[in-house]
């Protein structure tokens, strides 16, 4: 017969306050059931990753930078999961837009090495310390010499334009009308 | 705290032993009946409501560009279309099969309802420009497609040519039942065109087209400007 | 005949560099028009017949969806997003819309949540029986994947009436699901094409993975661990064939699936055997759970949000916000997180495939030692798809 396993799910706050009692540096709160949220300085996103490996979050699912360009920001969150806790958490952190630059965190997860490379290549994101980030990864030779990024800034749109050169029917509508 | 509990299957469950003997055991499907088709003499018939060409009823189309804003693939374009010497008072949708991915969102949003979609899928030709026109139509009356389909049941496009004269952008249909549907191209875009040289057409036409041009001249797009209003 | 010479120096001239071959060692372009990597490609450097290094080189199928998502309004992404996973195009819908259920608030209606969790298990089964299609082709045992293939066109069916789509559905949305159940006969049918494909579950055994053969080309190669595998972030099948009890549909339940009653299976070898094994399970447990659904029966109600600003999509606005919603998929854990700074169009999506994690580093590394006959069984153990990882 089946196996049951009983697994028990501590509630979000007292994750939260036992991880920032481990990292001071961090501001924690809790999303919604099973959703953490915490913010950490660039400089220390390193430290607080180790700590919360170490304390149940096992896995790291994925590394979004999301650019914000008014405020002179790019945004990277770490999505991080707990299976030994249920809990999903983010770790948000924010570096200057003109001068991306963080430390990698290849020795805790290594699979970020992965993540760091995708961010590298369409957020001009540099990770130190990762020595795959120059290696081709997605973009085609042409496209990365012309530069192109998922910044908000870079002009997709001219760029598709330049490129394809089939898109001239709908340029009177080109603020409703997509790519 | 919260306790969830969940099964784990155990091992004995999850794992198969090999077997020289068992593989041998699917010889029994020699005996079978095969569960292909055999095409041509069999077909598969699409499911209703499957989603394939498009159909639009040119009196209650508004011409609000909805499904040109909601189209993915940007597949549509809005066209100024005249009918028997008479301007449509309305833009009406363009559909670009070279670019549709039939998601049909176009028909979810359309407020009143005027495109539609109805089983129909194939559409094929050979490699020559004329041809290449039906990829890019007009839909035609609900009724007339379905009459079509009902007719023939091979789920093929209802239009078997499209003839355009690049001189006086007139666009004849020859539709599979050998009708013929004519109308003329006069322009794209959500603004009206200029209106036609034509004296008689003009005076009916401005009377329509006036109260338009007026608030583009504020805001060029329609629907820009009532995004501002809401 | 041309000498060898030659013909590096031609390659030289057309701008192709050849690596200095050695005594035994050459360089091999796996893909990407191999049928086994599917539009991915792997570089080896073989020594013989084994792999020496293998290096990942992907990006074939890259067509930007995560840039295309910003410029479309929120609901037009869905016939964009779902591209990213052929064999279950139904977990990309699933995952954003989810997603995008959260930032708006809403309550998604019962009837629309066991919809959902009925597409979400039909498009497991869909795409386990098209993972035993891909085993089966790399084993070389072709009669059972073209049952698998067979089978599979049942579902599709079913998928075409109730979505109108074969493939490609776009049918979940934010807000419920696009349109109605067509009726009790689809439920019927439903639950004859369940008791069917159950049926031809004994056969699958017999002729696949209870064969000799099969076990002994599957077995020990491949063989990953529950360390490496957590830190790699490999999910899904993938981790629970090395001893992890993580299925999402248990650690961060969703829709209907608190409700349902599953067992998740768990190996400890970790090589391509027990993840062979493990996904055969799975195919079962979700007939059992499509089953209990069939029994429970789509509660009355609405299928979609009542919301008047659904009748206005182009224009709908999303309030500022974000979100990560996830769902276990055959593949692994499959992930979207969504931004939206409050106008029509999302400020950025990310949609985290499980193949990019187990796609790229582990498939370096768990290639290196292994015969070239057995690189895609690898491949196809760990289900590795692509598009996951060029999006």
């Amino acid at each position: 017969m089946a196996e049951e396993v009983k697994a028990t799910w501590p509630k979000g706050e007292e994750i939260v306050s036992a991880l920032l009692e481990k990292a001071p540096y961090a501001e924690g709160s809790v999303r919604r059931e099973r959703r953490l949220e915490f913010k950490v300085p660039a400089d220390r996103i390193v430290d607080f990753l180790r700590t919360a490996k170490a304390s149940g979050f096992e896995l790291l699912l994925q590394i979004t930078a999301v650019d914000w360009p008014n405020e002179g920001e790019i945004e990277l969150v770490y999505q991080l999961f707990s299976i030994s806790h249920g809990t999903h958490a983010m770790a948000k952190t924010r570096v200057p837009r003109d001068d991306a630059r963080i430390s990698s965190v290849m020795d805790i997860y290594p699979v970020a090495e992965t993540y760091e490379r995708d961010a590298h290549e369409f957020y001009k994101v540099v990770f130190e310390g990762n020595p795959k980030l120059e290696m081709p990864w997605i973009l085609e030779d042409e496209d990365r010499e012309a530069g192109v990024s998922h910044r908000k800034d870079f002009d997709m749109l001219g760029y598709v334009k330049k490129k394809y050169k089939i898109l001239d029917r709908f340029d009177e509508d080109k603020e409703n009308y997509v790519i | 705290m919260e306790e969830i509990t969940f099964k784990v299957a155990p091992e004995s469950k999850v794992k198969k032993k090999p077997s020289f003997l068992k593989p041998w055991l699917s010889l029994k499907y020699l005996f079978k009946k095969p569960v292909t088709i055999k095409i041509p003499y069999e077909s598969i018939e699409p499911a209703e409501g499957y989603r394939g060409f498009h159909t639009l009823d040119w009196n209650k189309c508004v011409g609000c560009n909805f499904c040109g804003q909601i189209c993915p693939a940007r597949a549509i374009e809005m066209t100024w279309i005249e009918v028997d010497g008479k301007m449509e008072k309305r833009p009406h949708p363009k559909i670009d099969y070279g670019r549709c991915t039939f998601c049909q969102f176009c028909v979810e949003v359309c407020p009143p309802g005027a495109l539609g979609f109805v089983e129909s899928y194939m559409l094929t030709t050979e490699w020559n420009e004329e041809e290449l026109q039906l990829f890019d139509w007009v839909p035609i009356h609900p009724d007339k497609f379905k009459e079509i389909q009902e007719t023939y049941r091979d789920w093929r496009f209802p239009v078997e040519k499209i003839k355009f004269d690049k001189e006086t952008k007139e666009v004849t249909y020859y539709l599979r039942n050998g009708e013929e549907f004519k109308f003329k191209i006069l322009g794209y875009g959500i603004r009206p065109p200029k209106p036609p040289a034509k004296p008689t057409v003009k005076a009916e036409e401005k009377a329509q087209a006036k109260p338009e041009e007026k608030t583009q001249t504020k805001k060029p797009e329609l629907d820009a400007e009532s995004e501002k209003a809401d | 005949m041309v000498s060898q010479q030659e013909l590096i120096r031609e390659a030289r001239e057309n701008g192709m560099e050849l690596l200095p071959l050695e005594k035994d060692t050459y360089e091999l372009f796996f893909g990407p028009q191999h049928m086994a990597t599917e539009n991915y490609s792997l570089i080896l450097k073989m020594d013989g017949h084994r792999v020496v290094k293998a290096i990942a080189n992907v990006g074939f199928l890259h067509r930007g969806f995560e840039k295309l998502a910003e410029y479309r309004p929120w609901h037009t992404n869905i016939a964009l997003l779902l591209r990213i996973c052929v064999p279950e195009p139904d977990v990309p819908e699933a995952i954003y819309s989810m997603a995008v259920d959260e930032i708006m608030g809403w309550e998604v209606p019962d009837r629309a949540q066991w919809i959902r969790t009925t597409v979400l298990e039909m498009a497991r089964v869909s795409a386990y029986l098209f993972w035993i299609m891909g085993l089966s082709f790399k084993l070389g045992v072709y009669t059972a994947g073209q049952w698998a293939a067979a089978y599979r066109e049942r579902l599709m069916a079913l998928f075409e009436q109730l979505t109108g789509g074969r493939v490609y559905h776009i049918y979940t949305i934010p807000g419920g699901v696009r349109r109605d159940i067509p009726g009790d006969r689809w439920l019927r049918e439903l639950k004859d094409t369940v008791e069917y494909i159950k049926a031809k579950l004994k056969d699958f055994d017999n002729l696949l993975f209870e064969n000799y053969i099969a076990h002994r080309r599957l077995e020990g190669i491949g063989v990953m661990d529950k360390k490496f595998a957590l830190a790699e972030g490999v999910t899904g099948p993938n981790l629970r064939a090395t001893g992890v009890a993580y299925d999402v549909r248990r650690a961060d339940p969703y829709l209907l699936y608190p409700e349902l009653d599953f067992e998740v299976p768990v190996l400890k070898e970790g090589d391509a055997l027990a993840r062979a094994m493990i996904r055969r399970f799975e195919l079962e447990q979700d007939l059992y759970i499509l089953e209990q659904l069939l029994e429970m029966g789509p509660p009355s109600g609405p299928y979609k949000v009542q919301d008047p600003r659904l009748k206005n999509l182009p224009r709908l606005k999303v309030p500022a916000g974000d979100a990560f919603a996830h769902v276990e998929a055959t593949k692994g854990d499959f992930g979207a997180y969504v931004v939206s700074d409050g106008k029509n169009k999302p400020y950025r999506v990310q949609i985290r495939g499980p193949s990019i994690s187990h796609g790229v580093r582990v498939i370096e590394q768990l290639l290196v030692g292994a015969r070239l006959a057995d690189v895609p069984v690898i491949l196809m153990s760990l289900d590795n798809c692509p598009p996951d990882i060029d999006r």
